[in-house]
């Protein structure tokens, strides 16, 4: 076999082309041809874009659920903040119109005689 | 075909924008190579095959992260060798009984078989001699002319290790062939 030495930076010819001969294939454009047919079976007539897609599938159904989850959070806060508004907020009514009141409207009504008008501005300025 | 001189950064962009042509072109590049790569690892020429077309559809998926910065050889040929490496830890029952069994007992000394086939038949049974990682390190060192830099980036290990792989099987292998010595040099 060749002289040199095992630690030469440079390949050992004689060495290379005995394994290149024993390692020998036959008709590599053949075998081209089968990788290439291989590939157009699995990848079909789309291009190479969408296997890039699918790199980015997962993490991004995952931005997508936490963007939809965020936007369900705030639709529902709203919803019910409408629904019964948050301690201290404030609340305008009309106290002319509140029954619940033995004062109320309706009873100052109800009377034959019209109702003082003292009586009715002490009412609102009460409320 | 396309033109030869298209440098294989290119044939990758446009593989990977769907170019068939590009990507058959890259193949007939390499095929050579990869085919000799995963037969020294998997020794029976069939397995071999399929192991570098499997090497090869993974590179086609995967042309996406490969730098055009860097040179594409040793890019693929490390897809190949894993996976030849994947298919021959998945191999559960040898296809066929190793060379190094059948050419090793003694009973085809050099001196009686002395024609270049049997002199590749045990080239072949000295190369299963070796440590899988060696087997590979000195086919891309001394066959395919891949430096010590490249090879040890495709094996995934320091290059101080990669020389020493290719020093060990180096030494191995002239050991194992020493009997051939004189039809080496007559014939080769």
């Amino acid at each position: 076999m060749n002289p040199t030495s095992p630690f030469d930076h440079r390949p050992d010819p004689v060495l290379g082309a005995a394994l290149r001969a024993a390692l020998a294939t036959e008709d590599d454009a053949a075998f081209a041809r089968r990788v290439v047919e291989s590939a157009e079976a699995e990848l079909g007539g789309a291009g190479l874009w969408w296997q890039e897609l699918i790199v980015w599938a997962r993490p991004g159904l995952v931005a997508a659920l936490l963007v939809v989850a965020a936007v369900g959070f705030a639709l529902g806060a709203l919803v019910q903040g409408r629904a019964a508004p948050a301690n201290g907020a404030t609340v305008l009514g009309d106290p002319l119109t509140e029954a619940d009141s033995g004062l109320a409207v309706p009873v100052l009504l109800a009377g034959e005689q019209a109702p003082e008008v003292d009586l009715v501005l002490g009412l609102a300025l009460e409320r | 075909m396309r033109n030869p001189n298209m440098q294989d950064a290119e044939l990758a962009a446009l593989a990977l924008a769907g170019d068939r042509e590009a990507f058959g072109e890259l193949v007939g590049r390499y095929a050579g190579q990869a085919r000799r790569l995963a037969r020294a690892v998997l020794g029976d020429p069939d397995e071999a095959d399929d192991a570098a077309q499997d090497g090869f559809l993974a590179a086609l998926r995967h042309l996406g992260r490969y730098d055009p910065e860097r040179p594409f050889g040793p890019w693929l040929m490390r897809i190949v060798t894993n996976a030849a490496c994947d298919r021959r830890r998945r191999r559960k029952v040898r296809a066929a009984e190793p060379l190094s069994e059948r050419l090793g007992s003694g009973e085809a000394r050099p001196d009686v078989v002395t024609d270049r086939r049997g002199f590749q038949q045990a080239v072949v049974a000295a190369l299963e001699t070796l440590p899988e990682r060696q087997r590979i390190a000195i086919v891309l060192f001394d066959v395919e002319g891949y430096s010590h830099r490249e090879v040890a980036r495709i094996l995934g290990v320091p290059e101080g290790t990669a020389r020493s792989d290719v020093f060990h099987a180096r030494r191995t292998l002239r050991s194992e062939l020493g009997a051939w010595k004189d039809w080496t040099e007559e014939t080769g």
